[in-house]
């Protein structure tokens, strides 16, 4: 492997355009942290973003102080659609729903369109995970999560299916 | 001899498959276990039973059959040079060279999350750089096993060959990685960048698109190199293997690059045209052009750059092989660029023939101005690429090279093809209208037969064009010399030296309506 050539002009001129996008790249991530949506819990936002980081951690309990235990929200007053009802996890369950599911790559999350109204509120997110062949890149899913408030609080209302941000 | 060879090979490569597969995952059982991780078996003596036994049948065998083959390389030189021998061992060095691609890949995204602060998984890590390490030691011990082969008994005929398809495979393999993996990283970036407000958590796309593309870079960078110095430089410059695996490179990024920019010209003139979500696309504009933008300037780059080489390349052969790669080179865009050109033409007319006819036969119309801005930047992509790439009347060097007419001959059969399968719809819908099928009365035959007319136009002049610059190509080839005189008299030879026979084959040779006898002394 010895006496391998000097590197030519336009292949140093590839190595550098490299470089700078691996840099670009920690940037990104480093810039994306620092102002990433807050965890507000006065606000939908804020408790979605919540409950998502709390799956990504592994932190069950905390995601499951965000649910609103009666699984289905009240209709919104202007008619959007709302959450299924649907057969409810017990803590144990979904503890160990957000345990077996961990993966070592977890997804981007992003925050699409927020629906709000004074007792209801959706919020549509952009899930974006690292797809297992590389030269595609990604696969993305749409989806919503449908909060209400009750005494004074947001709680989520719609399935949480933790491994949808696993 | 040759039975010999393929019994010790085929079992040396079965056994060291075993043997692999044995040792990385003995090592990631044991990795799970010491970092107390969810293992990947759902029980760990279980796999220490089934792994284990692997690799104690495999070690020995490979060990004992590769010892045999050594000896026998050591003490025939023809054995060395076998192309059996080439044959295992660029066919293990490509395995464990795409093996030890993978799991270099994910020990990178792993560990980058993990640095990254997107990820905290230590045991992945851990699993990744164990298999990195096994793969990575036996395909270098391979390669500096195939290095000595060449280095004592030489390499030509099929072994330069195999090694080539190794080389050349991994090459491009490289390069695919390396260009998505920028694609995508060049993606990401953009979106944390103009959308960092609404990420709740950037997750590991940055780390995998940034693993993908160092990985990429390694396997291609250093298969360039390799077969840029001597001296497999030299044997290889005229190699069809390499300037096919660069022609392929090269199309592929034409024509990524041209995807992307139909698809970031679409999305602005929809914009114009007043459409919300063109394509579908929701949320931010911004968000949705980062993929085409990284495409087209991605690509854009691999295309200069893969030019350049091919450039480089033909430059350091004879003068007619670089005009040659040059012309190709040509001929491929402009064919590109001319389908491109075609669909979006076709596209148009189906659409605004589709408007017309279901408008004024009282049937439900669609959205237009999406597919309209689709088509159009299609055609605004297409037309001056192919305008700048093709010539309809070159100089005489380049009118009858073999690139011309594929590329012709391909634009003809293209054209030909499509207007005869939308030649066959066309009819097949009148014959409907005039047997008055079940949706005749609704209309519905006579809007099919404006889309179909429109694919049969656009082909038409598509196939047209061609087909006349094909004559005009004939027309313009210069007349053959005139044939020199012919003698009309007896000539008579005499010849010594030489068999019968191969006086026969000289004379062979002669025009039609010559003839020849042979008088041979008794």
């Amino acid at each position: 492997m010895r006496g391998f050539n000097r590197i030519d002009r336009s292949s140093g001129l590839a190595l550098a355009a490299v470089a700078a996008l691996t840099l670009a790249g920690i940037v990104a991530v480093v810039l994306a942290r620092s102002s990433e949506v807050a965890a507000d819990s006065a606000t939908p936002r804020g408790i979605v973003a919540t409950y998502v980081r709390a799956i990504q951690a592994g932190d069950a309990d905390t995601a499951w102080s965000l649910l609103n235990q009666n699984g289905t929200a009240p209709a919104p007053a202007n008619g959007s659609p709302t959450a299924e009802p649907h057969y409810i996890l017990s803590q144990d369950e979904f503890r160990q729903q957000v345990r077996g599911n961990r993966q070592p790559t977890p997804p981007t999350v992003r925050i699409v369109e927020v629906s709000q109204s004074s007792d209801w509120a959706s919020v549509q997110l952009d899930v974006t995970h690292a797809s297992a062949n590389p030269l595609t890149g990604v696969s993305a899913q749409q989806l919503s999560v449908y909060l209400v408030r009750q005494a004074g609080s947001w709680q989520i209302t719609s399935d949480p299916s933790a491994w949808a941000f696993q | 001899m040759i039975q010999r060879r393929l019994y010790i090979y085929i079992v040396a490569a079965a056994s060291l498959g075993m043997l692999l597969i044995g040792l990385v995952n003995l090592g990631t059982t044991a990795l799970d276990q010491l970092f107390r991780a969810t293992p990947i078996y759902t029980n760990p003596r279980d796999s220490y039973a089934g792994f284990g036994a692997v690799t104690l049948v495999g070690l020995p065998v490979w060990g004992i059959h590769w010892w045999i083959a050594q000896r026998l390389a050591r003490r025939n030189l023809d054995e060395r040079a076998s192309a059996l021998r080439r044959l295992y061992l660029y066919a293990v060095l490509a395995a464990t060279g795409v093996a030890t691609a993978t799991f270099a890949r994910g020990f990178l995204e792993h560990a980058a999350g993990f640095l990254l602060g997107t990820s905290n998984d230590g045991p992945s890590i851990a699993r990744a750089f164990w298999g990195t390490v096994v793969l990575f030691a036996l395909w270098l011990y391979h390669f500096r096993t195939a290095a000595v082969d060449r280095t004592i008994a030489g390499e030509s005929g099929n072994s330069a060959t195999l090694r080539r398809w190794y080389a050349y495979g991994l090459l491009v393999l490289g390069l695919a990685f390396l260009l998505f993996g920028a694609r995508n990283l060049l993606q990401q970036v953009w979106i944390l960048l103009v959308d960092s407000s609404q990420t709740i958590v950037p997750g590991s796309l940055v780390p995998s698109a940034m693993a993908t593309m160092l990985t990429g870079l390694v396997v291609f960078g250093f298969h360039l190199q390799w077969t840029s110095r001597a001296p497999l430089a030299a044997d290889d410059r005229s190699s069809t293997l390499r300037a096919v695996q660069g022609f392929v490179a090269l199309a592929a990024s034409v024509a990524l690059a041209l995807f992307g920019a139909s698809q970031l010209s679409y999305y602005a003139l929809a914009r114009v045209l007043g459409i919300d979500h063109p394509g579908g696309v929701g949320g931010d504009i911004l968000v949705a052009v980062a993929g085409p933008a990284a495409t087209v300037v991605v690509f854009s780059l691999a295309w200069v750059w893969i030019r350049r080489q091919l450039t480089t390349d033909a430059g350091e052969v004879e003068a007619t092989r670089q005009a040659g790669v040059r012309h190709l080179y040509t001929h491929l865009v402009a064919l590109l660029a001319l389908a491109t050109m075609a669909i979006g033409a076709a596209g148009l007319l189906w659409t605004i023939s589709d408007q017309v006819l279901s408008g004024t036969l009282g049937r439900p119309v669609g959205e237009w101005r999406d597919k309209i801005s689709l088509f159009i930047t299609l055609i605004l992509v297409g037309a001056p690429m192919w305008l700048s790439h093709w010539r309809a009347s070159p100089e005489a060097d380049e009118r009858y090279t073999l690139s011309r007419r594929l590329y012709l001959y391909a634009s003809l059969l293209g054209s030909v093809l499509a207007a005869l399968i939308a030649g066959a719809v066309f009819v097949y819908r009148l014959l409907a209208l005039l047997l008055g099928t079940s949706d005749a009365a609704a209309g519905a035959p006579l809007v099919d037969m404006g889309k179909a007319a429109s694919v049969i136009v656009v082909a038409a002049v598509i196939g047209l064009y061609h087909w006349r610059a094909l004559r005009s190509d004939a027309a313009a080839r210069p007349a053959p010399a005139p044939r020199m005189a012919v003698i009309e008299r007896d000539v008579h030879f005499i010849i010594t030296g030489a068999s019968e026979d191969e006086v026969r084959r000289l004379l062979g040779g002669l025009p039609e309506g010559a003839s020849y006898s042979i008088e041979a002394p008794k």
